[in-house]
C-alpha cells in the first residue's frame, strides 16, 4: 500500500500543469492583447491628430488661396490695373458713337449709353 | 522593567495594527467619503473642455462675387525663456515682421514684472499672414530657433477694399461684426461655437483617442446681399470724379430698384479702406445714405404735387397764380416771376411758391400724414445699423410759415434713403417698398436658409397720381426744366433737382453753404433703377452750386453706364425734350455737311 502511494506521488501531474499552462498563457495573451490595443488607440490617436493638422493647414491654406483668388479677380483690383495701364487696352469711349441735339445747350455732346443696341429709326 | 520576547512581538503587532488601522481608515476615507471630490479633481487636471470655433459666414454680392471672407491670420508671440540665439531671431523676423531691427531686439530682450526673468508673452506682431508665418516656420526649422510661436486666429478679407465700405462694414479683432451688414447679421454670420472634452497627457497635450463628449460647431452662414458690385463700381467712380472735381464735405449715392427696394448701389464720401481699419476715422465710417439728416429742398417737392394730386384737389393741368415771383404773405420767392404755372410746371420750374401753395390747398393735418406716409420722420427699416429716423414736426408745433417751407423741402430734415425709397413708390406706380440689403442666406454648404422677397411697407398714392408726378418729373428733365443735364440719349429719365442752404442752428440758413441733390429715375416709363445724388458743401464756381449742374449730370452718367451694364433696351431716338439730332463717331466735325 505505501509502495503504491509513493508510486502515485512521483507522477506528474499532467491536468495540472496543462490547466496552469493554460491560465498563464491566457493572462499573457490578454496583457500582450491590452498592450498592444493600447497602442492601437495611441496610434489612432496620433494619426487623428497629424489627419487633423493636416486637415486644418489645407483649410487655412484653401482659405489663403480663395482671398488671393477673389482680391486679384476683384473689380476694384482689375480697375485700378486697368487705370495704371496694365492691360494696354484702349478705352472704348473713344469709339462710342455721339450725339448733338439740334439746339445745342452746355453739354449737349455725350456718348450713346448702349452702343450695342442701335436705337430705333 | 523588561519585556520578554513575547510582550515585544505583541507590542510591535499592536503598533502595526493601529497604524494599518490609520491607513484603512484613511483609505475608506479617500475613496468612499471623498470620492466625488477627488474624482473631479483628477477629471480637472486630465481632462478639458476647449471651444471648437465655428468659421464666419462670407459675404457675396447679387450676382455672387466675393465681398468678405475669412482669412487665416496670426500673433507672432516670443517667449523670452526659450529664447537662446536672439540675433539669429532678429534676423529672421525683422525683414518678414515689419520691424526695425533695433526695436526687435528691444522688444525680445523685454524682461518679466519682477524684472529679472525674461518675459514669457511678447507679442512682437499681430494680424500676420499665414503665408508669411508658414516661411518664418520653415527658417525657424532649418536654423533650429526656439521662443517664437504663432497663435492662429481668423480674420477677414475685403477683396473690393473700398469698394461698398459702409454697406458691408468689417468684423474686429475678436469676430464681431461692426458697421454694415457685418453688424447687422454678426449673429448669422458668426454662427454658434461647439464644445469638446478632451484628455491630456503629462505634458498638456491632448490625447485625441480619449475624448468625451463633442458638440461641433454651427458655422456662420453667409449672406448674398442685393448689392451689385458692377453698378457699385459705376457708382463709385463716377462719385470719385464728382468729388475730385467740386470737392465736397461729404457726398452719397444710392442706387434702388424701384420694384422691389433692392438696393443696387450704395456709396459715400468719404469713405475708407476694409482692409486697412487702422488708418480709417469715425467721419470716414459713418453711413452717410441712412445717418446724416438734410434738408432735402426741391426733390421734396414731388411728396407736395403727389399729396394735392392724390386728394383730387387739383389736376395735373390744373393753374396755380404764382404771385409773380413773390408771395407777400408768406415771404417767399420764386427764382424768376411766374404768374400761371400748371400743377405740371410747378415742378418743371421748381416753383417755391406753387408747391407752398398747393400745400396750403392740402391742409396741414393731410399734408403731414402724405409726408410721414412716403416714409419721412421715421426709419426705411432697411437692415444697416444707426439709421435716421429723420425729423418731420407734427401740425401742432407748426408755425403760420412752416407748411409753406416744408412744401418746399425745408423745415423737414430726411435721410438719402428715405428720398430714395419716396422717389422709388413713384417710379413703380404708389408703392413704399421697404428698402432691402439682404437678397437670400445660404449655409455653408450652399442651401438657402432664408429668401428675402420684395415687401410692400403701404400704398402712398393712386397709380395714376404716381404716373402724373413722373410726367411732369419727365418734363423736369429737359432743356424747359431744371435738369437738362441729367438727360441721357436713347432713354427718358425723370427726375427733380434739389438746392437747400445748410441750416445755422439758430433758425437761420447759412450763406453760400448748400447742399445738392438730384433724385431721378431711368427709363422713366419702366425704371430699372432710381439714384439719388446729394453733395455736401460742393465747391463750385460762383451761381453754379445748383443741383441741376452739379448732382444731375452725374446721375446722367451713371444712367448712361448703368443702362450699358444692365443692357437696357434703347427706347429714344431723340434726346429728351429735342425735335431732332445727329449722330456722329466721335473726332468728326458734326457741323460739316
Amino acid at each position: 500500500m505505501a509502495a503504491n502511494h509513493r508510486h502515485y506521488q512521483n507522477v506528474v501531474p499532467i491536468a495540472r500543469c496543462i490547466v496552469g499552462i493554460a491560465v498563464v498563457v491566457f493572462l499573457s495573451s490578454a496583457s500582450i492583447f491590452y498592450v498592444w490595443s493600447r497602442n492601437q488607440v495611441d496610434l489612432q490617436g496620433r494619426q487623428i491628430r497629424d489627419s487633423e493638422r493636416e486637415l486644418v493647414k489645407l483649410r487655412k491654406e484653401l482659405d489663403v488661396v480663395q482671398g488671393q483668388i477673389a482680391t486679384r479677380s476683384s473689380i476694384a483690383t482689375l480697375q485700378q490695373a486697368f487705370d495704371n495701364g496694365r492691360f494696354k487696352l484702349a478705352r472704348i469711349a473713344q469709339f462710342e458713337p455721339i450725339y448733338r441735339g439740334l439746339t445745342p445747350d452746355g453739354n449737349e455732346v455725350r456718348t450713346i449709353s448702349n452702343p450695342k443696341r442701335s436705337p430705333r429709326p | 522593567m523588561r519585556m520578554n520576547a513575547r510582550s515585544r512581538v505583541l507590542a510591535a503587532c499592536g503598533l502595526l495594527a493601529v497604524c494599518f488601522t490609520g491607513f484603512s481608515w484613511r483609505l475608506v476615507h479617500v475613496q468612499v467619503r471623498e470620492h466625488e471630490h477627488y474624482t473631479q479633481e483628477a477629471v480637472k487636471k486630465h481632462s478639458d473642455r476647449i471651444t471648437v470655433p465655428a468659421r464666419r459666414g462670407s459675404i457675396t454680392d447679387a450676382r455672387g462675387e466675393l465681398l468678405a471672407q475669412n482669412e487665416p491670420i496670426n500673433t507672432v508671440i516670443a517667449d523670452g525663456s526659450l529664447i537662446k540665439d536672439p540675433a539669429g531671431l532678429v534676423e529672421v523676423l525683422a525683414g518678414p515682421l515689419e520691424i526695425e531691427p533695433a526695436t526687435l531686439r528691444t522688444m525680445l530682450a523685454r524682461k518679466a514684472e519682477n524684472g529679472t526673468a525674461p518675459h514669457c508673452y511678447i507679442v512682437l506682431k499681430k494680424r500676420v499672414p499665414e503665408t508669411v508665418t508658414n516661411e518664418l516656420e520653415r527658417q525657424f526649422a532649418a536654423r533650429r530657433l526656439r521662443g517664437i510661436r504663432f497663435a492662429p486666429e481668423a480674420s477677414r478679407i475685403y477683396p473690393n477694399f473700398r469698394l461698398a465700405c459702409h454697406v458691408i462694414g468689417f468684423a474686429s479683432d475678436d469676430s464681431t461684426g461692426v458697421g454694415g451688414v457685418e453688424q447687422s447679421f454678426n449673429t448669422l454670420l458668426a454662427g454658434t461655437a461647439g464644445s469638446r472634452i478632451i484628455a491630456r497627457d503629462g505634458k498638456g497635450r491632448e490625447l485625441p483617442q480619449y475624448r468625451g463628449y463633442e458638440r461641433p460647431p454651427c458655422n456662420g452662414h453667409n449672406l448674398r446681399l442685393t448689392i451689385d458690385i458692377g453698378l457699385q463700381n459705376i457708382v463709385e467712380t463716377e462719385l470719385e470724379e464728382a468729388c475730385k472735381r467740386y470737392r465736397p464735405k461729404g457726398a452719397t449715392i444710392i442706387l434702388m430698384e424701384p420694384r422691389t427696394g433692392a438696393v443696387l448701389a450704395l456709396a459715400n464720401r468719404p469713405n475708407f479702406n476694409l482692409n486697412d481699419l487702422a488708418r480709417g476715422t469715425e467721419e470716414q465710417r459713418r453711413n452717410r445714405a441712412i445717418t446724416d439728416l438734410y434738408e432735402p429742398g426741391s426733390t421734396f417737392k414731388v411728396v407736395t404735387a403727389a399729396a394735392a394730386l392724390d386728394r383730387g384737389i387739383v389736376s395735373p393741368t390744373a393753374t396755380i397764380f404764382c404771385e409773380n415771383g413773390y408771395y407777400q404773405a408768406y415771404r417767399l420767392r420764386d427764382h424768376a416771376p411766374y404768374r400761371y404755372l400748371t400743377v405740371n410746371d410747378i415742378l418743371v420750374h421748381s416753383s417755391n411758391i406753387g408747391v407752398a401753395k398747393l400745400a396750403i390747398m392740402v391742409g396741414e393735418k393731410t399734408f403731414y400724414d402724405y409726408v410721414r406716409r412716403f416714409g419721412f420722420g421715421d426709419t426705411t427699416g432697411i437692415s444697416l445699423p444707426a439709421e435716421e429716423r429723420g425729423q418731420v414736426h407734427p401740425p401742432h408745433t407748426w408755425d403760420k410759415l412752416t407748411e409753406t417751407r416744408m412744401a418746399m423741402g425745408h423745415a423737414v430734415s430726411v435721410t438719402p434713403l428715405q428720398v430714395a425709397t419716396a422717389m422709388s413708390a413713384i417710379a413703380n406706380g404708389g408703392k413704399l417698398m421697404l428698402p432691402q440689403i439682404l437678397k437670400e442666406v445660404t449655409d455653408e454648404n450652399g442651401v438657402v436658409t432664408a429668401g428675402y422677397p420684395p415687401q410692400e411697407v403701404r400704398p402712398v398714392c393712386r397709380q395714376s397720381v404716381a404716373r402724373a408726378v413722373r410726367d411732369a418729373m419727365i418734363e423736369v428733365c429737359t432743356p424747359k426744366g431744371t435738369a437738362a443735364l441729367a438727360r441721357v440719349f436713347g432713354y427718358k429719365v425723370a427726375g427733380k433737382t434739389g438746392t437747400a442752404q445748410k441750416p445755422d442752428g439758430h433758425g437761420g440758413y447759412l450763406r453760400d453753404q448748400y447742399i445738392v441733390s438730384f433724385a431721378g429715375f431711368m427709363p422713366a416709363m419702366d425704371p430699372a433703377f432710381v439714384a439719388v445724388v446729394v453733395f455736401d458743401e460742393p465747391r463750385t464756381k460762383a451761381g453754379q452750386y445748383y443741383g441741376g449742374l452739379v448732382a444731375a449730370p452725374v446721375f446722367a452718367r451713371i444712367a448712361e453706364k448703368a443702362a450699358s451694364y444692365l443692357g437696357l433696351p434703347v427706347t429714344e431716338t431723340r434726346m429728351q425734350g429735342d425735335k431732332g439730332g445727329v449722330f456722329a463717331r466721335e473726332g468728326r466735325d458734326l457741323s460739316a455737311p
